[in-house]
């Protein structure tokens, strides 16, 4: 980890020498085990530059907020998809943006990290020793079994080296999945349940929605400048609105099963939506249903700039004649 | 109808299902008129909204009816291949398959929403789909899922 920091941060300088306006990285993070997007904008600040298996976000979003800049990103192979989902749809100039791809060998789950960490304890250093994670300390060294201590998309993750990038760091990276592991095994325990049991789990999930909208800010398939959430024309002259901003029930299904089914077909599954969740709504058992499904109806027929909803077939199977 | 009514109503062993449908302007609407013109019987409980195309379908649409209170959805539109635009009910076809398969996911009945291919002659099938569908959501009873209570 230590030296994919060094070539990182060599490369960056170098980027940023070369006429690269933003660099958007990772730097370490305030907190423990904790890392934070990083801007540079000079060669100098490059070497504020890290990776490790902290970096859980998902930069590409941020490239939005520099579309008319030369800019370098770094993305890891969950997050190469997004890119190419907004070039595709005409938000990003891919001429304009370097990625720098870095391949992963797995993201720790930050709670499970902090419940074995002593507080007072700083990382001070991580070594990918392939099974698990040895983590320095300031008080010692710990040692993280991938198996249990991994986000659970990267127990199921094939996409460990990023495809794609203008340029790629450091060794390639073995996978870490899991092959006995199914990846949609929680949407299958689900369609299993009888159409009342179904409703009580989601009633529930739901239920401790609070609509921060916090899975929408951060998906880079939410990237309308307009959202059917938020209201046209702000203040008092107010259009109608799709949900109430009060918190209840009915509207949050209204939001959720809108939002999964917007981003059906485009959703790159980064699961980043299901990361910012503050009361943990399960968002990746909607997202991988809806491809679950695209995949079982649409396979390999034509799909739009913006995903197979946005074509069709004639021959596409029809439960409705 | 005010919503005490509602309440009143549905303990009522009276009880009919509320069903929004949403027709089509070249097809479904026009079948469904013909209905009329023929003096066909099909149930009362259908509220059709005349749409210009079954693409125009919102999935949001179909959700705010649930919430307002539907007991059932009917989405219906031209024959694949006969869309007065050409392709519009291609694309519903995608999407409405896939939606539907999302409703039931979170725990709605599949015969909640229903989508049909009704043409502008075929009345005889718009009265056997109402029929069908009053039948359906009568055995099931009213809607509760996503439901507005106020």
């Amino acid at each position: 980890m230590r030296e994919m920091a060094g070539i990182l941060q060599q490369e960056a300088a170098r980027l940023l020498e070369e006429g690269v306006e933003v660099f958007i990285g990772y730097a370490a993070g305030s907190g423990q085990a904790l890392a934070r997007p990083f801007f540079a904008t000079r060669p100098e600040e490059a070497a504020n530059l890290v990776f490790n298996p902290f970096c859980v976000h998902n930069l590409v979003k941020y490239l939005l907020r520099y579309p008319d800049r030369k800019t370098a990103v770094v993305v890891k192979g969950c997050d190469g998809g997004a890119v190419n989902r907004l070039v595709e749809e005409r938000h990003l100039d891919r001429a304009k943006i370097t990625l720098v791809g870095i391949p992963c060998s797995g993201m720790l789950e930050r709670e499970r990290v902090l419940a074995e960490l002593p507080p007072a304890a700083k990382v001070e250093a991580v070594e990918d020793r392939g099974s698990a994670y040895a983590v320095y300390t300031t008080r010692g060294e710990y040692l993280f079994e991938k198996k249990e201590h991994l986000m659970a998309k990267c127990l199921a993750c094939v996409r460990n080296n990023p495809t794609g990038v203008d340029l790629l760091l450091g060794k390639e990276a073995m996978p870490v999945a899991d092959p006995e592991r199914d990846p949609l095994e929680g949407v299958r325990k689900i369609e299993a349940l009888p159409a009342a049991e179904k409703a009580a789990f989601w009633d529930r999930v739901f239920g401790r929605c609070i609509r921060c909208y916090a899975c929408r800010e951060v998906c880079p398939a939410c990237s309308c400048i307009e959202c059917a959430f938020e209201q046209a024309v702000p203040g008092w002259q107010q259009g109608a609105m799709w949900v109430e901003k009060a918190k209840n029930l009915p509207d949050s299904y209204h939001y959720h099963l809108i939002r999964a089914f917007h981003v059906a077909g485009r959703c790159t599954s980064c699961a980043e939506c299901e990361r910012v969740c503050p009361v943990r709504v399960p968002l990746m058992l909607l997202n991988q249903k809806l491809a679950k499904e695209i995949e079982a109806l649409f396979r390999g027929a034509p799909a739009g700039a913006c995903g197979p909803l946005c074509a069709y077939s004639p021959e596409d199977p029809d439960q409705f004649s | 109808m005010s919503v005490e009514e509602n309440v009143v109503l549905e303990k009522d062993a009276a009880w009919e299902p509320r069903i929004v449908a949403f027709f089509c302007n070249w097809c479904s609407y026009a079948g469904a008129d013909l209905a009329g013109v023929i003096r066909l019987k099909y149930p009362a409980n259908i509220r059709i909204i005349r749409i210009p195309c079954s693409s125009r379908v919102n999935p949001q649409f179909i959700l705010r009816a649930f919430q307002r209170g539907a007991d059932g959805v009917l989405v219906a539109g031209c024959h694949p291949g006969d869309c007065h635009y050409v392709t519009g009910n291609y694309f519903t076809r995608r999407r409405l398959t896939l939606f539907k398969r999302l409703l039931e996911f979170v725990g709605f009945e599949p015969e909640r929403l229903k989508v049909r291919w009704i043409s502008a002659a075929e009345a005889g099938r718009f009265a056997e789909t109402v029929k069908e569908m009053v039948e359906e959501i009568k055995y099931l009873g009213p809607n509760q899922r996503v439901r507005e209570i106020k």
